[in-house]
C-alpha cells in the first residue's frame, strides 16, 4: 500500500497516543517512523507490549532501566546529544525501531554489556516523501489509532459536533 | 521580536493579540493567503485554460482546468454528479457531494482522467496518488443554483439579491492536502514558486473550484452571468472543529502567521502616508462600511456583533480626510481610537490598515510559511524553565484547575465519524481518551510540578516524561510569543468558532455566517479576479471586503 511520509507519521503519532504515550514522545516516535518505514513491522509489536515504569541513575552518565524505548528514548537521545556519557540503556537490543529512533535523534546504538548505548552522531537522515506499507500492518496500526477515538452517542453527536444534518439551502 | 529594517512601532503584545477574543475577531487582510495567490496569479501572467469539458445537459460529468504557475502546470479534476437531498450534508462524515475535485500536479491524460473519475468522488474512502495535490468536494446552494439556472434559461433578471446575500454557486466541506488518503506531502511542493507560502495548494484549488461552479451554471442554463455578477460569486466553505487543532498542533507556523500580521501593522503606525493611500483608506472605508451594510446573518449574538461594529466604525471614520490622514501619527491616532470599542472594530481596523501599503507589507507573506516545530532545548536548566513560564505564561499558570469549570470541556474524535468534537468532561464519557489540545492545561501542570527541582532539563524529564510536550512549548514561546492560543482550551466558556475565524481570515475568508459556537459558513474570492480577468490582463488584487455595488 502506497502512502505519503506524512499520512504513516499522523498514523504512528495516533497510534502511539492511543497507546498512552505522551504526546512529544508520540510525535518523535512517529517522525523516527516517517523516516525509516522499514520499522512499522517493529514498531506494532513495541506498541503491544505494557508500559514499564523505568529507573534512572544519573551517578555515572545515565543508567537507565527497565525503560521503555518508546517513552524513554528521547530523553537518553538528549542526554547522549549534550556529551553525557556513558548513556545505557539496561536490559533491551538493539532493534529497527531503536535503530530508527537513533537515526532520528542524531545518535548512534551499539550493543552493550547487558543493553544499548547510545552516543552522539550525527548522520544524514533520508527524507522519503512516499513508503510502502504492508495492509497488514496498517491494519494493525488502525486498531492502535482507534484506542484515541471515543465512542459516541446520541447527545454527544449532537452537541459536540455542532451541524446540522442535511443542507439543503 | 523581529528586527525589522523598517521603522516600525512597537508590536501589539501577545498577552493581547493571542486571545480567543481578539482571534475571533479577525478579519481578512491583504496578508491573507487568497490574497497572495491573487498577487502571484497576477504576477505570473498565468492563463487559465478548460482543457476538458464532459458535461450533460443536467450539469453531470467532468471536466479540467490548466494553468501554469511557477513554471509548473497544475490542473483542478472536477466531477458533478446527481445527488439526492437527503444525501445533501456539509458535514464531514458525509459520503456523497455534488462535486469532487483534485487539485492535479500536471495535466491529466484520458487515463488519469479515469482514474480521478473512480477515486475523487470517494473522498477519504478513495486512495490517491503522489500526482494528486489537494482533494476537495462541494455541495451546491441549491436555491441560488437552481434560481440562476432558471433566469438564464427564461432570459430574465438574475435573483441579485440572493447572489448578494448567499455569494456563493457552491460550499466546499472540506479541502484536503498534505498527504492525506495518499495524495502528495506538502514537502514534494513547498519550494516551487507560487506555492511557497502555506495553504497555497489548497487556495488554488478553492480559486478554480470556483471557476468550475461558475462554467457550470452557465452551461445549465444555457447562458452567459455577466462578469460583474461572476466576481460577485465566490465559494462558500462550510467549516467546524476539524480546522481548529491545527493552530494547536502547529505553534511556530501561527507565530509566523500572527507575527507578520503584527509587524505590518507596526510598520503602517508610523508609515508617512502619501495622498493616494490616504484617498485609498477613505475609498476603502467606504467600502467596508457597505460590506457591513450586506453582510447580514441568522445567528442574533453574531447578527448583534454585526450591527454594533456598523455604529462603530461608523462613528471611526466619520470626518477622516484625505488631509487629516495624511497627519503625522494620523493612523496611529485613529487605531488608538478604535481601542476603546470592540475588537471587532479593532481588528477591522488593523486590516483596513494594511490595505493601501503593500509596499511595506506583501513581502512579510515570504515569511509566513513556517515547516518546523518546537524542539526541546534539553540542555536548559530548571530554573531557566522556570524563568521563561513566569515571563510568558502567566495565562496558563494563573488558571485555576481545581474549578471544574476550567477544564470542563475536552476535544476528541468521534468513533463512530471520524470527526473531532467537544465534549462536557464532567458529565459525558471519553475523556480519557482526550486529544492533546490542552496546552494551557499542560503548562499549569508542568508548572505546579517543577519547583524543587534542579540541573538540565532532560533529568526533570526523565522523572516526568509527561512534562515533554510542555517543556518544548514553553521554550518555543520564549522566542516565538505568538506561537499559543493564551487563553485555556478547554474552559466551559471556550468557544471554538473563534479559533476558526481566526485561521478562515488567514485563508482570506469573508462573510463569516456562524450557525453554532462549532462550525461557521464562510465565503471565499467573493470579488477575487476571474480566470478571465487574468486572460485579459485586467486583473487587479483589489478585492478586500467584497461588496455587490463597488
Amino acid at each position: 500500500m502506497n502512502m505519503s511520509s506524512n499520512e504513516l507519521q499522523m498514523a504512528v503519532l495516533k497510534a502511539c497516543r492511543g497507546i498512552g504515550l505522551p504526546v512529544a514522545q508520540a510525535q518523535d516516535v512517529a517522525a523516527a517512523i516517517a523516516i525509516s518505514p522499514w520499522a512499522l513491522k517493529q514498531l506494532l509489536s513495541h506498541l503491544a507490549q505494557p508500559t514499564t515504569s523505568a529507573r534512572f541513575e544519573f551517578s555515572a552518565g545515565v543508567d537507565a532501566q527497565n525503560a521503555c524505548i518508546l517513552r524513554d528514548f528521547s530523553t537518553c537521545a538528549d542526554a547522549a546529544r549534550l556529551g553525557v556519557s556513558p548513556v545505557v540503556l539496561r536490559e533491551l537490543s538493539l532493534c529497527d525501531v531503536i535503530e530508527a529512533m537513533a537515526l532520528y535523534r542524531g545518535v548512534s546504538a551499539t550493543v552493550h554489556a547487558g543493553g544499548v548505548l547510545l552516543t552522539a552522531e550525527e548522520r544524514p537522515v533520508p527524507v522519503p516523501s512516499r513508503c510502502d506499507v504492508d495492509p497488514m500492518d496498517w491494519q494493525v496500526l488502525g486498531k492502535y489509532v482507534a484506542l484515541t477515538y471515543v465512542p459516541e452517542t446520541d447527545a454527544s453527536r449532537l452537541a459536540g459536533a455542532g451541524a446540522g444534518l442535511t443542507d439543503n439551502d | 521580536m523581529t528586527q525589522s529594517l523598517y521603522a516600525q512601532a512597537e508590536l501589539r503584545h501577545p498577552d493581547d493579540v493571542m486571545r480567543l477574543s481578539r482571534m475571533g475577531a479577525m478579519f481578512p487582510s491583504r496578508l491573507s493567503f487568497l490574497r497572495s495567490l491573487t498577487r502571484q496569479l497576477i504576477a505570473d501572467e498565468s492563463q487559465v485554460s478548460r482543457m476538458h469539458w464532459d458535461m450533460n445537459s443536467d450539469g453531470f460529468g467532468t471536466a479540467v482546468y490548466t494553468l501554469t504557475l511557477g513554471g509548473h502546470s497544475y490542473s483542478l479534476f472536477a466531477i458533478s454528479q446527481a445527488l439526492d437531498a437527503d444525501m445533501r450534508t456539509d458535514r464531514v462524515i458525509a459520503e456523497a457531494w455534488d462535486a469532487a475535485f483534485v487539485l492535479y500536479d500536471g495535466v491529466p491524460d484520458a487515463s488519469e482522467i479515469a482514474r480521478l473519475s473512480q477515486s475523487a468522488p470517494l473522498q477519504e474512502a478513495g486512495r490517491f496518488t503522489c500526482k494528486d495535490l489537494c482533494l476537495s468536494r462541494a455541495n451546491k446552494s441549491v436555491r441560488l443554483f437552481d434560481q440562476i439556472v432558471t433566469a438564464l434559461r427564461n432570459s430574465t433578471d438574475l435573483p441579485m439579491g440572493m447572489i448578494q446575500d448567499i455569494g456563493y454557486l457552491m460550499r466546499t466541506t472540506a479541502v484536503y492536502g498534505n498527504g492525506k488518503f495518499g495524495i502528495a506531502d506538502r514537502r514534494e511542493i513547498e519550494a516551487r514558486p507560487g506555492l511557497q507560502g502555506p495553504f497555497m495548494a489548497e487556495m488554488l484549488t478553492v480559486w478554480l473550484i470556483r471557476t468550475f461552479t461558475h462554467d457550470l451554471v452557465e452551461h445549465v442554463g444555457g447562458g452567459a452571468l455577466p462578469e460583474s455578477v461572476k466576481r460577485q460569486l465566490g465559494i462558500g466553505n462550510s467549516t467546524g472543529l476539524g480546522m481548529a487543532p491545527f493552530l494547536v498542533s502547529h505553534p511556530l507556523l501561527l507565530h509566523s502567521w500572527m507575527v507578520c500580521r503584527e509587524t505590518a501593522l507596526a510598520r503602517v503606525r508610523v508609515a508617512v502616508i502619501e495622498a493616494d493611500a490616504a484617498a485609498q483608506l477613505i475609498t476603502l472605508s467606504r467600502r467596508a462600511a457597505q460590506h457591513l451594510l450586506e453582510w447580514n446573518i441568522p445567528d442574533p449574538r453574531h447578527q448583534a456583533r454585526i450591527v454594533t461594529l456598523r455604529a462603530e466604525w461608523a462613528a471611526l471614520t466619520h470626518g477622516l480626510s484625505v488631509e487629516s490622514l495624511m497627519a503625522q501619527g494620523a493612523l496611529d491616532a485613529v487605531i488608538a481610537r478604535s481601542e476603546a470599542d470592540s475588537r471587532d472594530l479593532q481588528e477591522l481596523t488593523v486590516s483596513w490598515m494594511l490595505e493601501p501599503f503593500g509596499d511595506l507589507v506583501d513581502g512579510l507573506t515570504e515569511c509566513m510559511a513556517n515547516p518546523n516545530e518546537p524542539v526541546l532545548d534539553a540542555a536548559m536548566s530548571c530554573a531557566e524553565l522556570s524563568d521563561i513560564l513566569a515571563a510568558h505564561c502567566g495565562y496558563a499558570t494563573g488558571v485555576d484547575f481545581t474549578i471544574p469549570d476550567a477544564s470542563d470541556q475536552f476535544w476528541y474524535v468521534s468513533e463512530a465519524k471520524l470527526e473531532p468534537r467537544i465534549g462536557k468532561r464532567h458529565s459525558e464519557p471519553g475523556a480519557d481518551r482526550e486529544s492533546p489540545l490542552d496546552i494551557t492545561r499542560k503548562i499549569h501542570g508542568l508548572a505546579q510540578e517543577l519547583p524543587g527541582h534542579s540541573g538540565p532539563i532532560w533529568q526533570f524529564l526523565s522523572q516526568f516524561p509527561q512534562h515533554r510536550l510542555a517543556v518544548q512549548r514553553v521554550q518555543a514561546l520564549a522566542r516565538n510569543p505568538y506561537s499559543e492560543i493564551r487563553d485555556n482550551l478547554v474552559d466551559g466558556d471556550m468557544a471554538p468558532i473563534d479559533m476558526l475565524r481566526c485561521k478562515l481570515s488567514f485563508f482570506g475568508a469573508s462573510k463569516f455566517d456562524p450557525k453554532s459556537q462549532l462550525w461557521t459558513r464562510i465565503t471565499l474570492a467573493q470579488g477575487a479576479p476571474l480566470a478571465s480577468d487574468l486572460a485579459a490582463g485586467t486583473a487587479r488584487d483589489d478585492w478586500w471586503l467584497p461588496v455587490s455595488a463597488p
